[in-house]
């Protein structure tokens, strides 16, 4: 059962200009899933909940609504996320990964990746949408992204993500046409990461 | 405490006329269309299904592109809309006007100029950019619809990538007629697994999809479903070792800009069977003839004393 009221102590305030900054932040995301690797500046909103990059604030208030259901990690989850979402977006939370349209992971090195929806063989878009924060896109493993939407190859080094992500990652991709896509976000800026791209290690 | 707006309230519309929400749709209906453009641009050639609403015009007339135009368009957006290749015609410059009144967007004729470019069966000869989106508009999603009626068959056979049908068609048109006869809305496959339907633009065109760096989305409004194909994708035309895939070559340039290596209309000139062949994007033949470019018409007219455009 979900609480009949909605926390407002806790609550932070959405975009300012709801219908316009739904619209860039939703370009930047879907370039972001357009160009893999590549960082995208997203319009934040101006606050976001304990601990929550702006970014992931700004991609919560665009995809997010009372049709998808939505999962926070332990750490995403307090009292000023749930009533971010239930205000903003009248999203319902969920308490199990598995039964996620999209996943606010705070934490996402310690996030359980096999449990997220993968679609079915017949409506592969029925999967899971990962938004993982973490503290830069600079600072962690560089890996070497290819793929669609990527010319040659990509390089990033997502800060938030490491050895057992990327092993998932790899089991994820081989699912393909199946799958989970994520996007990560840090500061005001967001990338993606479509099912389609494989990442392997930058060997120097 | 203005910025605290709960979902569904007034703070969520935001009117360019003053009667409709910016761009038209409802952000509830908008956010269901990202959500299912993310989809597709992950699944690269994958038809995602959609709850298509109702537009202003009739199916057929682009209700599909209009609701993924509607559904990406920011007020940063020039918009070009072009239908079989011209700006000039009825459909585009309804479309134009359509999105002019309610996002408030410049419009442009100038491919260069564009960042959403709305299309009817065209993709235009420049080459697009990686800050530009192409938007179809699809009558028939489903490539394999017209060899199996069935859409549960036709999901199965994308299911399981089970594209023998379609290769049979090919064949028989091959051993009946010396040569495969689809001419538009030639099937291609997408990131070596789905196959897709390019919307009836010429096989003409299909080369262009392959790599292309802008984003392509495709929408189809009656039969409620999006699918894309993101920049820098592998996009291959069916075909057979020994028929390779061949697009159409036309003999003699443009007309009016001596354009080659262009898709070209044919254009009827009077009741005796006078007849030229120009190019098919407007805007093309315009930037070229304006460089001074002129096909054997033009310079048959400038002989006369007309000018190029008459």
């Amino acid at each position: 059962m979900q609480p009949a009221a909605i926390d407002m102590t806790h609550l932070k305030a959405g975009f300012q200009a709801p219908v316009l900054d739904a619209q860039s932040s939703f370009r930047a995301i879907l370039n972001a899933l357009s160009f893999p690797g590549r960082v995208f500046d997203i319009p934040a909103p101006p606050e976001a909940p304990e601990g929550w990059p702006p970014a992931l604030a700004a991609a919560a208030l665009t995809l997010l609504d009372a049709d998808t259901t939505v999962y926070l990690d332990a750490s995403a989850r307090s009292p000023s996320a749930e009533a971010f979402i239930r205000f903003h977006a009248g999203a319902p939370i969920v308490d199990a990964s598995g039964d996620a349209h999209f996943a606010i992971l705070l934490n996402p090195e310690n996030a359980d990746f096999d449990t997220f929806r993968i679609g079915e063989d017949q409506y592969p878009d029925r999967s899971a949408t990962l938004l993982c924060a973490m503290a830069d896109f600079t600072s962690g493993t560089p890996m070497r992204l290819t793929g669609p939407g990527i010319k040659t190859v990509q390089d990033i080094a997502p800060a938030g993500v490491g050895a057992a992500f990327w092993m998932a990652w790899a089991r994820n991709q081989a699912l393909y046409p199946l799958g989970y896509d994520v996007v990560f976000a840090a500061g005001s800026a967001v990338v993606g990461l479509p099912r389609t791209v494989a990442a392997d290690p930058v060997k120097e | 405490m203005s910025t605290l707006q709960p979902a569904g309230s007034g703070a969520q519309f935001h009117s360019i006329d003053g009667v409709y929400n910016f761009a038209y749709l409802d952000e509830q209906t908008k956010r269901m269309i990202r959500r299912a453009l993310l989809k597709a641009v992950a699944i690269p050639g994958y038809q995602v299904p959609f709850g298509g609403r109702e537009m202003p015009v009739a199916y057929g007339w682009g209700t599909g592109g209009m609701q993924v135009t509607a559904s990406i368009l920011g007020v940063d957006d020039v918009l070009k809309v072009i239908d079989q290749g011209a700006d000039d015609t009825t459909n585009a410059v309804s479309i134009r006007r359509f999105f002019n009144r309610t996002a408030g967007v410049p419009v442009t004729e100038a491919t260069t100029e564009a960042t959403v470019i709305q299309t009817r069966h065209r993709i235009p000869e420049k080459t697009l950019r990686e800050d530009q989106v192409i938007v179809y508009q699809v009558p028939m999603p489903e490539p394999l619809r017209k060899l199996e009626p069935r859409e549960t068959e036709t999901r199965k056979m994308h299911a399981f990538a089970e594209y023998g049908l379609m290769q049979v068609k090919l064949y028989e048109d091959i051993s009946r007629h010396g040569e495969i006869t689809t001419t538009y809305d030639y099937p291609v496959e997408v990131n070596a697994r789905y196959m897709m339907a390019p919307s009836p633009i010429p096989k003409f065109d299909n080369p262009k999809m392959h790599a292309m760096p802008a984003l392509q989305l495709f929408g189809a409004g009656r039969e409620k479903r999006i699918y894309a194909i993101p920049p820098y994708t592998k996009v291959r035309s069916l075909d057979f070792n020994d028929y390779p895939f061949e697009p159409q070559q036309f003999e003699d340039p443009c007309a009016l800009c001596d354009a080659k290596g262009v898709f070209l209309d044919e254009v009827i000139l009077d009741d005796k069977g006078d007849h030229m062949f120009v190019c098919s994007d407007s805007d093309h033949c315009r930037d070229r003839r304006a460089e001074g470019h002129m096909g054997p018409r033009a310079r048959e007219a400038a002989e006369k004393g007309y000018g190029a455009d008459e």
